[in-house]
């Protein structure tokens, strides 16, 4: 050794050894003692604790938070339901087949969620929820009969508004398999409640409470006998309220203003921070049914409803734009300089002869046109000329810019994308030619492009707000069930449209124009300024679809709409958005008290 | 007696080691896991641990002593890799290698006794050379810094025992010591007091008058008195500064009734278990509790219950006994070689074992908080089984290398 140290120089005297064998004979000597009086004195009581009686851990589960709108109205919200729950354990095959003899529920279900080698073998899981009273009391009645079995009490969802913005609240129901695989980590458990759709789905973290639990002792014939003597109850922790964007006054303003016959989306964006004011899909369904076990009729109804219901048309629905495609076609060809607001195009004589193809005007014809006039009245021979100048690539940069063919980063989960058709996209080989004329097509809105309404909506934003391209966002606060915020959403600028500042204003002027001389002069309001495009969709099959997007007052914009109307006459959405904008200015104040005798959007009430 | 000594040291350990495989097997027997089952697994990581224990009962002295600052080294970059990766919840205590995953603040357990007795083997100890102490504490609070930002409060003060328990064998007497972390000590009675300073004042009183009586060097005094009146003073204001999540760890862990979610369950749990085994316990493989799967981490931690459980009190203080009989054994050892280096060693590896086994039976008949300290050769996991074979194996090597020096 290389120390100091070398020989017999082992540190430790008698003292040390005393103390350390001192030190360790007394605390072996305390366990011992400890377990002498835990298992030979008072051994039997604790034998008597786990012989005669279990312990079964009773999930108590959380209540789910709220769902409100941007002023406190409650969307929805949790009522007390009977659910019956089995621990697997302790229930046996007989009592399953009893137990389905009872309730009416198929048995195999039964005992395929209790037999499932991944649940907790001693808590209780939910074999059937929202069991009707007369059920739950028969199933109560019998208890002694159902050893494992018990009727608890547990919060169901209930949305209060029925139809309201049925698609943007989603539902809740039970987890799916493949859920309760994906999100293991996340302690759900079998026969849990989950966020299926909308916002219930997309802010499912913060909807959820956090579930306690009751340790009950449990004779052995399956009795429960109480709550286990010195055993804490872990009470559950209700999730946190979610209050949106939205306006539950303007929703219900812009659902009623779509006529039940028709199918249709709206989106309201407040253009000053992409926060949603309204967003409706029409037809609604009544999210109340997927809470329960929906029957199979009233599924096979839902699903089979020739205006399909189901479909969320503002993010899943995808249309061609039409002429609304013109406000980017236009923007384009003016920061190209392809155009200046004089320049005067062929003249439009019901059309345009493009190689040895004829391509219509949608009108008799009207004739030589400037930039302003030809938005003004969207004379598509006008376009047709500016979208060849322009070529496919030029034209797809614009329209992307413009955010179309991409997510718009809505914060309620996923969309549709879209689609702006590149050089790629033609492709002899999958069956889609390139022919100089589709441009022609494209530019007026029409051929293979597609958007979905909260797209559209996003762009009038941006066009009103003079070029900020906003994320749409609909979750306003988070907060925890004492009233604490603890999350806000963030207006939050995802791009800047490509154009400049002059171009802007020309196409603002022109939407003005639409409005006031052109083709939706019916958008007009007495006492604010509105700007907006009309559109018409080709639709191969069957009647068109009709668009409008607008937004108002022009000079200092509160809020943009877009809304798209299946298979309605030409400017069918025009009134429906006028209703919108006229609601929303009447209760932001810009309506003078005067004008609201009369008006036509006197169908909301006032809380 | 030679002869037998390291026998008796290897057959206890085996025999541990085979028991808590059987354990393991009751304990998790009806997990539906995918892959190989637990108790193959943990016999697997005995076979492998039996041949590295020879191993390094065989390394001569002088390779243990080359070895040493490598080790440390290593350990500490191992330490530092778990925790600028450790960013997944829960995985940050490990590293993957391919299929197997290691602990290294198991690793540092060794590491440290090795640096200690290296470090102490070649100076005085002497509680009026500051110095010594000084480096003494930085061998041990490296790794500790390290291991308590992964964070992992329980496996840190494993550190504690080594340092405490080899600086008395050194020759530090216990008020000495005790004077030393006396600062440490006011921290966690200010902290459950809920900075209570009258209780502070008292505790002061006290470290006062052993200050009278040992009468340290001037040196020592004033670190005493800088520390103590910087505890008095910042550690309130430092707590506040606290997330709440952190101070709620560090208050379950000294009291874990403030946490009925987790530890209040197990001790009643574990309670339960350990009292209905009565005198000769239900049976192999019969433990309700057990079985019923209400008792959490029952292959790890609560490892001690299942045995009360299913062998009762006979089985439990058997035990108790054999690690009694290894304990003394190592006492025995480290008495009773000739070279300071390795009595140091041997009163490392003994230091260890009694605080594990102190711990973990004490968390399991609910004397002592829930730290999540493991039962060396019987609890389940791979890394903590190797530190116990190689602990043993160090022990080995002392005894049978006790005249070379």
């Amino acid at each position: 050794m290389s120390g100091g140290y070398s020989q017999s120089d082992n540190p430790a005297h008698r003292g040390q050894l005393y103390l350390f064998i001192g030190i360790v004979t007394a605390l072996f000597l305390l366990l011992a003692v400890r377990l002498f009086y835990f298992q030979i004195i008072s051994g039997e009581e604790f034998r008597a604790h786990s012989e005669r009686n279990r312990i079964r851990p009773v999930v108590l589960e959380a209540l789910r938070g709220l769902i409100l709108d941007r002023n406190g109205v409650v969307l929805a919200e949790n009522r007390p339901s009977y659910t019956i729950a089995a621990a697997p354990f302790e229930t046996s095959d007989e009592t399953v087949d009893y137990l389905g003899e009872l309730t009416g529920r198929d048995v195999s279900a039964i005992r395929n969620r209790i037999r499932d080698p991944s649940v907790n073998r001693f808590n209780p899981i939910p074999v059937q929820r929202d069991v009707p009273f007369e059920i739950a009391s028969r199933v109560e009645e019998h208890l002694l009969e159902l050893p494992g079995v018990i009727v608890q009490i547990t919060p169901g969802r209930m949305y209060g508004k029925g139809t309201l913005a049925s698609h943007m609240l989603g539902y809740v129901s039970e987890i799916s398999r493949p859920e309760l695989e994906a999100r293991a980590e996340e302690g759900y458990r079998s026969g849990d409640i989950i966020g299926k759709l909308g916002v219930e789905k997309a802010f499912e973290r913060h909807l959820r409470g956090q579930n306690g639990m009751e340790f009950m002792e449990v004779n052995a014939r399956g009795e429960e006998l109480g709550p286990l003597p010195g055993m804490p109850v872990l009470l559950p922790e209700t999730g946190k309220n979610v209050y949106l964007t939205l306006d539950t006054r303007i929703q219900s303003v812009a659902e009623e203003a779509i006529p039940d016959s028709l199918a249709g989306a709206l989106v309201a964006i407040d253009p000053a921070t992409g926060a949603v004011i309204a967003i409706v899909s029409r037809p609604g369904y009544d999210p109340n049914l997927f809470t329960e076990r929906i029957p199979q009729e009233t599924w096979d109804a839902l699903r089979d409803h020739a205006l399909r219901p189901l479909l969320d048309r503002t993010r899943d629905g995808q249309y061609p734009p039409a002429s609304t495609m013109k406000i980017v076609t236009a923007s384009a060809a003016l920061e190209e300089r392809m155009v200046t607001p004089t320049r005067i195009f062929r003249s439009c004589n019901r059309g345009y002869l493009f190689g040895n193809r004829w391509a219509g005007c949608w009108t008799s014809g009207h004739g030589a046109m400037s930039f302003r006039d030809a938005m003004t009245h969207s004379c598509d021979v006008y376009f047709y000329q500016v979208g060849h100048l322009l070529g496919l690539d030029r034209w797809g940069e614009y329209a992307r810019g413009f955010g179309f063919g991409t997510s718009t980063g809505f914060d309620a989960g996923d969309e549709q994308h879209g689609l702006v058709p590149d050089a790629d996209f033609y492709d002899p080989a999958k069956n889609r030619p390139w022919t100089p004329g589709k441009i022609l097509n494209l530019a007026i809105g029409q051929g293979e492009l597609l958007v979905t309404p909260l797209q559209m909506a996003t762009m009038t934003a941006a066009v009103a707000n003079g070029g900020s391209l906003y994320r749409p966002y609909i979750l306003d606060r988070v907060e925890s069930a004492e009233g604490e915020i603890l999350e806000t959403g963030e207006p939050e600028i995802r791009d800047r449209l490509p154009i400049s500042p002059e171009t802007m204003g020309l196409i603002q002027d022109a939407m003005i124009a639409v409005v006031n001389e052109g083709t939706a002069r019916r958008a007009r309001l007495p006492y604010a300024q509105v700007a907006g495009k009309t559109g018409t969709a080709e639709n191969p099959h069957g009647l068109d679809h009709s668009w409008f997007i607008g937004y108002a007052p022009a000079d200092s914009p509160r809020i943009a709409v877009a809304a798209v109307m299946e298979n309605a006459p030409s400017g069918s959405a025009v009134p429906v958005v006028r209703r919108v904008i006229d609601a929303y200015l009447s209760l932001d104040g810009q309506k003078p008290v005067a004008g609201r005798a009369g008006s036509g959007s006197g169908a909301y009430a006032l809380p | 007696m030679e002869i037998q000594l390291n026998r008796t040291l290897v057959i206890v350990s085996v025999l541990l080691s085979l028991f808590g495989i059987v354990v393991i097997y009751s304990a998790t027997q009806d997990e539906t896991g995918i892959g190989m089952s637990r108790y193959m697994l943990q016999s697997m990581w005995f076979l492998f641990g039996l041949g590295v224990m020879y191993v390094t009962s065989m390394l001569p002295i002088r390779f243990l002593q080359a070895i040493t600052i490598p080790v440390f080294v290593l350990t500490l970059v191992l330490l530092a890799v778990v925790l600028a990766t450790g960013t997944v919840k829960g995985a940050s205590r490990w590293i993957r290698l391919g299929f197997i995953g290691i602990q290294p603040s198991e690793l540092a357990k060794i590491a440290v006794i090795l640096a200690l007795a290296q470090y102490l083997s070649q100076v005085r100890t002497d509680f009026r050379r500051p110095s010594v102490l000084a480096v003494c504490g930085v061998i041990a609070a490296l790794p500790v810094f390290l291991i308590l930002s992964q964070p992992d409060l329980g496996t840190s003060i494993v550190f504690g025992a080594i340092f405490c328990g080899i600086l008395l064998w050194a020759g530090l007497s216990v008020l000495e010591l005790l004077l030393m972390v006396s600062p440490l000590i006011g921290v966690v009675i200010g902290v459950v007091s809920g900075f209570n300073w009258i209780i502070w004042s008292v505790f002061i009183l006290v470290v006062a008058g052993v200050m009278y009586l040992k009468w340290p060097p001037r040196f020592v005094t004033v670190f005493l008195i800088v520390t103590h009146l910087g505890v008095g003073l910042g550690a309130e204001p430092l707590w506040d500064s606290l997330h709440d999540y952190q101070q709620r760890r560090v208050e379950t862990f000294l009291n874990p009734q403030v946490d009925p979610k987790g530890a209040g369950y197990q001790i009643i749990q574990s309670k339960i278990a350990i009292g209905s085994g009565g005198l000769l316990g239900r049976g192999f493989l019969q433990g309700s509790q057990t079985n019923l799967a209400f008792l959490p981490e029952q292959h790890t931690d609560f490892i001690f219950s299942v045995i009360a459980e299913e062998f009762g009190f006979v089985g439990s203080m058997g035990v108790l006994a054999l690690y009694f009989i290894f304990i003394l054994i190592g006492i025995y050892i480290a008495m009773n070689v000739k070279s300071r280096y390795q009595s140091l060693l041997a009163a490392g590896c003994v230091s260890v074992f009694t605080f594990h086994v102190i711990m973990n039976v004490g968390m399991a008949v609910g004397v002592l908080p829930i730290a999540g300290i493991p039962l060396p050769f019987l609890s389940y996991g791979g890394s903590f089984l190797m530190t116990s074979l190689i602990l043993c194996g160090l022990l080995l090597n002392v005894w049978r290398h006790r005249f070379d020096y």
